[in-house]
């Protein structure tokens, strides 16, 4: 039946329009071939400038047709492909450009139902249940390419590059699960090198790596573990002779103290690993923080203590007596931190009674200093009675963390006799003042 | 397996695919096509060895011996068509059906041409041409009669009919 001549004008309109479309397309595809001396063409190349600007236009005409985001997916990611092999900067912003539209392709039932039905055409027997399983990972497998990028930057000490592609990995939009395995795989990428070498003994390095991926991912659990491990194998080798300003810089970088002025939201590996709320389950991470302060307050406690036991035979500078209270401070500083892992009656309390005791002795000592003057003013016996009462405090402390030990109940009552000797003779003094 | 990590992470997995190595197009689906285009291209490549070459680099035979089972496995094949793009042409199906449509629709059917039974309708037209030829016309001296004996054809040839 013949049309009457309306419906053939409103016809040839759209077949016009839908040709103007499509000669984007066509003029794309005829931009990416690459020809010969001659100009005969031999095959397409995966892009050129003119043909993505080709394919542009056509995508802004119908953004829905899927053959045209087929083109752009695979011609804006060899360009970034490209790019990021010349090293050029343009590079990140293009690879997210291509995910976007691989992103559009997974969604696309038609795109894959194309497919399936080619598949058959190919094989009437096939199945096609592979072409399910690769749009499942598509994704994936397109971002286990950054964590390889990631995997290479990192072998050739280039972290800014590695943090770009860990970036694209991070902004990705993909199901949770994805996103876990995909950064587990970054962590195996950008921290491979730390088990070597800390079998090396080269510590700072290995920190150093780490630092770096927990700049990325501050709370990822087997990234802290891993960083307390270094740590307190690099402390087990240091003495506390010879490497204390080593032990200082060490507990410092992993724990830093932080002024005022910083963000009490800024926390350190430590902490973080110390607060996560994973923690509980995960046995491991914990004995290795509980092994690392307990390693750290031991380097501290030996050191005070060792100050203590010259000044038996020496004598007490103020000078020996300062640096072994901050000693004894150190190993309460990290005692107490590693205090919170650890069982009733463990290791730890009583290093931490046995760091109050020293911090008591120092006290102790420091009265003795003050009341070995000579001159005995109503004003030195307060502060020796001041520095007795500081003294008893911490042995009480020492007490109470201790289990039973009878020695320090003793030492606690001689204090408290002195302690009382010296407040009669503060109240002669006052009459005979 | 990972399209995108075959090969190494500096080579460009986009432009040396299976389709372009062995020069077959996408759009071929036929076993036997695909196998008579890979022996052409590797007929090609015996003859010359620089004869076939992509992005400056002359295609290698290991490279073509691995693009062959990649393209003959349909399983291997389909997933492979993600990396290529398919080919474009201009949409000039639908315009030409179109065009057909228009001129099958205003073609003159040699049965229905245009007969002419009735004259009258130029009578008047006529009319007003003799006037006008008349009235342009050499007028007769008055000495000498009439300058003409008949009228001038076509006139008048109707009347001697």
């Amino acid at each position: 039946m013949r049309r009457d001549a309306r419906e053939l004008a409103r016809e040839a309109r759209a077949v016009v329009r839908e040709a103007l479309a499509r000669s984007h397309a066509a003029k794309g595809w005829e931009a990416l071939q690459e020809r010969d001396a001659d100009g005969n063409a031999q095959g397409a190349l995966p892009y050129t400038d003119a043909a993505l600007a080709e394919f542009a236009a056509a995508h802004k005409r119908d953004p829905d047709d899927i053959n045209i985001t087929h083109h752009l997916a695979i011609a804006h990611h060899a360009r970034a492909w490209d790019w990021e092999l010349q090293g050029d900067a343009r590079a990140a912003a293009e690879w997210e450009l291509a995910l976007g539209h691989w992103r559009t392709m997974v969604a696309a039932g038609e795109f894959w139902a194309g497919l399936k039905a080619k598949m058959l055409v190919c094989d009437p027997n096939a199945d096609t249940k592979v072409l399910d399983e690769a749009r499942r990972d598509l994704l994936e497998h397109l971002l286990e390419l950054h964590v390889a990028f990631v995997r290479h930057y990192c072998e050739s000490e280039a972290p800014d590059r590695a943090t770009v592609h860990v970036g694209i990995v991070q902004r990705a939009r993909i199901p949770p699960a994805v996103k876990k395995r995909l950064v587990e795989k970054v962590f195996e990428a950008m921290t491979g090198s730390v088990p070597d070498a800390k079998a090396m003994g080269d510590f700072d390095p290995a920190l150093t790596v780490l630092e770096r991926f927990l700049a990325l991912f501050p709370d990822y659990l087997p990234a802290l573990r891993l960083y307390v491990e270094v740590a307190r194998a690099w402390g087990a080798t240091l003495s506390f002779q010879n490497d204390w300003p080593e032990i200082e810089r060490l507990a410092e970088r992993i724990n830093p103290e932080k002024d005022e002025s910083e963000d009490a939201q800024d926390k350190s590996p430590v902490e973080r690993l110390a607060a996560h709320p994973d923690l509980g389950a995960e046995s491991l991470a914990r004995s290795e923080l509980e092994s690392l302060t307990f390693e750290l307050a031991a380097l501290g406690y030996h050191r005070g203590g060792s100050y203590l036991a010259e000044a038996q035979t020496k004598g007490f500078s103020v000078a020996d007596r300062d640096a072994a209270m901050a000693a004894f401070d150190f190993a309460l500083e990290w005692g107490m931190l590693g205090d919170q892992f650890s069982s009733t009656g463990s290791q730890m309390k009583e290093l931490l009674a046995a760091a109050h005791q020293g911090r008591g002795w120092c006290k102790y000592h420091e009265a003795q200093e003050v009341l070995q003057t000579g001159y005995v003013y109503q004003s030195t016996l307060a502060t020796a009675a001041r520095l007795y009462h500081e003294a008893i405090a911490e042995m009480e402390a020492a007490v109470n963390l201790s289990s039973g030990d009878e020695h320090l109940h003793e030492i606690l009552k001689q204090l408290r006799d002195e302690l009382a000797i010296l407040d009669l003779r503060s109240a002669g003094s006052f009459f005979a003042d | 397996m990972n399209l995108w990590r075959r090969g190494l992470l500096t080579q460009n997995p986009y432009y040396r695919t299976p389709f372009r190595i062995a020069r077959v197009p996408r759009e071929i689906t036929r076993h036997g096509t695909i196998v008579r285009l890979i022996g052409e291209t590797r007929k090609l490549m015996n003859r010359d060895p620089l004869a076939h070459q992509i992005n400056g680099s002359p295609v290698t035979d290991a490279e073509i011996n691995a693009a062959e089972p990649a393209l003959t496995d349909p399983k291997r094949r389909i997933i492979e068509e993600l990396l290529e793009h398919a080919a474009e042409e201009l949409p000039l199906g639908p315009a030409r059906k179109l065009a057909k449509e228009v001129a099958e629709a205003t073609a003159v059917d040699p049965s229905e041409k245009l007969t002419v039974n009735d004259l009258s309708a130029l009578q008047g037209l006529a009319q007003s041409l003799i006037r006008q030829f008349l009235e342009q016309a050499q007028q007769p001296s008055p000495s000498f009669g009439a300058l003409e004996l008949e009228i001038v054809p076509p006139f008048g040839q109707g009347d001697e009919v």
